[in-house]
């Protein structure tokens, strides 16, 4: 599993993808509801189930980083699993809140 | 409308001394031509009947016909309406000099420029005005409505039947547009921008209306022009859906008030419901269109007809939008 910036993965127990925005040498593997993500090409393997501790969800458009590695994503189709980078799980980025301009 | 303070003291002297104000060229007779040289003086040229001018328009900011069909860059009333809209106009500017003096310079330079520069030069003008009299008396007339903060999200992004449809989600509040609201939209435009799939984007309001526009209670709340200039070219929605282009549907309903329109503006298509308004409050409360709308909405109506909407304030219907291009279509659809 190479993290490349650009290169997309898919969830292997949902619907969910995504794609790396911010990729690190140190990235570990990428995974979605507790197994690691399928290359975007490749088939879904069958038989595999959401690991319920893993079940949060993820949302299309929301960015998602793995603070010890510095790899980011990003959700470009929501699923029922959530996000972990080696077991660790991937916290939401929240865009900056800037003041009123008006 | 609140109460309409008369020009006095600075305003009042600019106004007497030819560099702020109105001037009203009555068409029919001849060529029509300004008399005013000044570049803060709105010019507006009335046509009640007989051959409609088709030269000289340049100078003008807006045209006023009698002739409800009166084509491009007129504003077609009725012969019953004329000289209402007109007194309406005098109205406005004898209340908002500023503002509708900075509405017409703007109007006038939008489509020499960039997009681009088009929407830094509204931001600066816009920024400017926040920092002016008229503005501030505006604020004082309207005191701010104490609220709780919603602290749900503003905007939903999902992939609905291959397309990528992003809702604005505060409809308790007819989708008013906060800081909140802004950035998260620029968040979701700038997904929309760069989605792998590339799939076609729509942008819907929920609720009754579509949007009412900027939220009022957060008016004035900018404590810096300067800064308040910086982010909102940052976030600027118009800017994203412009740069969507073709992939970019603008579907509108109810009331798009000010922002509501100004954005949905600059979509390559936009459509909308039976029932959709228009309007653009802006020069009301000493301010120009700040949501883009100097930039989108002439390239869709011309700078003359935008102009108009600008200073008048007033609501645009379905049927006229439609005529004029400012939608491309109706659709019944939800």
């Amino acid at each position: 599993m190479t993290l490349k910036p650009g290169s997309r993965w898919k969830s292997v127990v949902c619907n969910a993808e995504v794609v790396v925005v911010r990729a690190s040498a140190q990235a570990q593997a990428l995974e979605c509801g507790g197994h690691p993500m399928a290359a975007h090409g490749d088939e879904r393997p069958g038989g595999l189930a959401l690991a319920a501790d893993r079940a949060e969800g993820i949302q299309v458009g929301k960015r998602y980083f793995d603070e010890e590695t510095g790899t980011e994503v990003l959700c470009s189709k929501a699923g029922a699993g959530s996000l972990s980078m080696a077991g660790r799980p991937l916290q939401p980025r929240a865009a900056k809140q800037l003041p009123a301009s008006d | 409308m609140p109460a309409i303070p008369e020009p006095a003291g600075v305003i009042g002297d600019l106004v007497e001394a030819g560099g702020l104000g109105l001037e009203i060229v009555e068409a029919g007779r001849g060529v029509l031509s300004a008399e005013s040289g000044a570049d803060g003086v709105v010019r507006v040229a009335v046509h009640r009947s007989g051959a409609r001018p088709t030269e000289g328009l340049d100078v003008f900011d807006i045209l006023l016909s009698a002739d409800p069909d009166a084509p491009a860059p007129w504003v077609g009333l009725s012969p019953g309406s004329l000289d209402d809209a007109r007194a309406h106009l005098e109205a406005v500017i004898a209340g908002w000099p500023i503002a509708a003096a900075v509405a017409a310079q703007v109007h006038r330079m939008t489509l020499e420029l960039s997009f681009e520069a088009a929407l830094a030069l509204e931001s600066l003008s816009y920024s400017m005005l926040l920092a002016s009299e008229g503005f501030k008396t505006w604020r004082a007339s309207r005191p701010v409505r104490p609220r709780e903060d919603d602290p749900g999200p503003r905007v939903r992004i999902t992939r609905e039947e291959g397309r990528l449809c992003i809702r604005l989600t505060r409809p308790n509040i007819r989708n008013a547009v906060d800081a909140r609201m802004r950035d998260e939209l620029a968040e979701a435009l700038d997904f929309a921008l760069i989605d792998p799939d590339g799939a076609p984007v729509v942008l819907f309001g929920e609720g009754p209306d579509f949007s009412a526009g900027g939220d009022l209670d957060e008016f004035g709340r900018a404590a810096d022009p300067g800064q308040a200039h910086a982010i909102r070219v940052l976030r600027s929605a118009a800017r994203r859906v412009r740069q969507l282009g073709e992939r970019m549907t603008a579907r509108l309903h109810g009331a798009c008030v000010g922002a509501g329109i100004e954005i949905p503006a600059a979509a390559h298509r936009v459509v909308a419901r039976p029932g959709s308004r228009f309007r653009l409050p802006e020069v009301s409360m000493g301010l120009i269109p700040g949501a883009g709308g100097t930039a989108t909405i002439p390239r869709r109506v011309g700078r003359q007809r935008a102009c108009y909407l600008a200073i008048s304030g007033r609501e645009l219907d379905l049927g006229t939008a439609l005529a004029w291009g400012l939608v491309d279509a109706v659709d019944g659809a939800p």
